[in-house]
């Protein structure tokens, strides 16, 4: 019999409809490895251990009521607003601040009958992509505590992936979902933009964030999904209607489904495991009932310059409210603009100051059309692009990343290199489109390989389906797993 | 692209970020770096583009102009770091001339 943390959701709630366990039992099982190994990976900044066992000790006597989500453990990155709860950004300047309200996100998982049991280790207002901006310290692979989980919700597909909880929630940006899925061996989804409310998401790029669940496997991510995805009126861009089912139809297959490969592949660079794993995906999809087709992707390249100037010129506007005022840090100036120079000037970590620095300049007087208005240009190029092969395909097929993950310390100087990372998330986030990544093998080095479909705004229907497909021709979860014992061992900082 | 030290300094005035000195330096060379980096859109020819703020597909909603209920101003003023009276208290925005 599997362990209580080794269950999926439907199978916690087959446990806890049979009486085999109670969200207590459950909860303390949680709470007991996060004790064992989260010293090594360190993937929480909070653990609410007495609040989760309240709330499973309240949920174990109401019963489920058929609450989706009933009993489930969730972790939730840091820059998730809960109630009278830290909300840190893992950033100085928002030490020990505690929102005044819920996001709509916890609000619908709680309802749903989750429990919230801490929040994750992220790279400092969600910038980067390896969680090593934290101003609280890096989080580890649990696939090898010297590599970074990817980021920059590395805490929570760190958590996932260390068996600390069975669901997180991370925000994505440019990838910050979908590449630390990959580099920890987890299924990450962003929806379409629009789909899951923003309300109680700390804004980085307004424009580009969606907040996305973390799961062990597809069928969980569906049900997460079905909870936390519709229409919100706190969020003016929250997408009206209601979200299409993801459960129903999970297992459908991949017949006459129109599935779309780039051409040209032979010039990503990308490592030579990822190739192969790429490869024999389009082998598993060239010999099912899917019909193949190729396409020009828009430039990835393009896209990801696209990218650092919209989301930097956003993020410059958006963190200009840390200011000392309202929250958080305070330098003791005698002038307001002191104040506030000061306070920004070590509130802040080094990756956030650059990205103001450079939103700041291509928002400038003289630089504005060169750069922001460019961009915006080629934004509109890219969208195009994607409209025209989504005409003709329900999916695209990709990698996730061009590499397995680096070692922690190994691109932090290096920005440019750190920001290829996500060569392959970006275009997703420019575009709007829900995206998917899903382990499908591992590297030379034992490291997780992520791959990565695309469908068109609106359609996560399609993409869990076929996530759902190549999980089980993958077989990954079946064939790897972390040493769990090494990150029990104690073994820390590598050593 | 190299940027210059002057340009550097506007930037820090603008974004109201005071810089440390050792960090200057290092900052400097990468913004020239990335700034290089994302000029390469330059070269994408999008004369047949329109600068795209919103993505389309979606009407935004706007709320009717009603009082609703909203969180307590003493909820909302506990996270600051001083406040007087039900107000944020901020030093002297005005330079006194003290001489």
């Amino acid at each position: 019999m599997k362990d209580l943390t080794e269950l999926s959701i439907a199978e916690l709630d087959r446990a806890y409809a049979s009486g085999r366990a109670s969200p207590v039992d459950v909860v303390e099982a949680y709470l007991d490895l996060i004790d064992r190994r989260d010293e090594v990976v360190r993937s929480f900044l909070h653990i609410f251990g007495d609040r989760a066992l309240e709330r499973a000790s309240a949920l174990a006597a109401e019963g489920s009521n058929g609450r989706p989500l009933y009993g489930v453990p969730v972790a939730v990155k840091d820059n998730i607003c809960m109630r009278g709860l830290p909300t840190s950004c893992a950033s100085r300047i928002l030490e020990g601040y505690r929102p005044p309200y819920d996001a709509t996100v916890v609000e619908r998982l709680e309802e749903a009958g989750a429990v919230i049991i801490g929040k994750t280790n992220l790279d400092e207002f969600a910038m980067g992509s390896s969680t090593e901006n934290s101003a609280f310290g890096a989080t580890r692979n649990p696939w090898n505590p010297d590599c970074a989980p990817g980021g920059s919700s590395g805490g929570s597909a760190a958590a996932v992936a260390a068996g600390l909880v069975p669901v997180a929630l991370g925000s994505d940006t440019g990838g910050s979902i979908r590449q630390p899925a990959a580099f920890c061996g987890v299924a990450g989804l962003k929806g379409t933009y629009g789909r899951v409310s923003r309300y109680g998401l700390v804004a980085f790029a307004s424009s580009l964030d969606q907040i996305g669940p973390f799961t062990r496997n597809i069928e969980d991510c569906a049900r997460v999904m079905e909870v936390i995805a519709g229409h919100d009126p706190h969020d003016a861009t929250s997408i009206t209607g209601s979200p299409p089912p993801l459960i129903a139809g999970l297992e459908s297959g991949v017949r006459g489904l129109k599935v779309a490969i780039p051409k040209g592949t032979e010039k990503w660079e990308i490592g030579e495991d990822v190739r192969k794993s790429f490869d024999e995906t389009v082998d598993i999809l060239k010999g099912s009932e899917a019909d193949i087709s190729e396409v020009d992707l828009p430039d990835v390249d393009a896209s990801i310059a696209c990218y650092y100037i919209l989301a930097n010129a956003e993020a410059s506007s958006n963190l200009a409210r840390y200011d000392g005022v309202k929250y958080g840090l305070r330098k003791d100036v005698k002038n307001l603009v002191g104040m506030y120079e000061q306070t920004r000037g070590e509130g802040f970590g080094e990756e956030v100051k650059r990205r103001i620095l450079l939103g700041t300049y291509v928002l400038s007087s003289g630089y504005y059309d060169a750069y922001y208005t460019k961009a915006q240009q080629v934004k509109a190029l890219i969208c195009d692009g994607f409209e025209a092969i989504f005409k003709g395909s329900d999916l695209i097929v990709l990698p996730t990343t061009p590499t397995a993950a680096f070692r922690i310390g190994e691109k932090i100087d290096d920005p440019i290199a750190m920001y290829l990372s996500d060569i392959f998330t970006t275009p997703a986030n420019i575009a709007g489109l829900p995206a998917i990544s899903i382990p499908s093998g591992v590297s030379d080095d034992g490291l997780p390989i992520g791959m990565q479909l695309m469908a068109a705004a609106g359609n996560e229907q399609v993409l869990l389906l076929a996530a759902r497909f190549l999980e089980k021709r993958y077989g990954f979860c079946e064939k790897h797993q972390p040493d769990f014992g090494r990150l029990e061992g104690g073994e820390r900082d590598g050593k | 692209m190299e940027l210059k030290d002057k340009d550097l300094e506007q930037l820090e005035r603008l974004a109201r970020v005071e810089l440390s000195g050792e960090s200057r330096a290092k900052l400097r060379e990468q913004l020239g770096t990335i700034i290089e980096f994302v000029r390469k859109l330059q070269g994408i020819d999008t004369a047949d583009y329109k600068p795209k703020a919103y993505l389309g597909g979606f009407e935004p909603e706007l709320r009717r102009d009603e009082a609703k209920e909203c969180l307590e101003t003493e909820e909302v003023l506990g996270a600051a770091p001083d406040r007087q009276n039900g107000y944020f208290r901020v030093p002297p925005v005005i330079d006194r001339d003290d001489s």
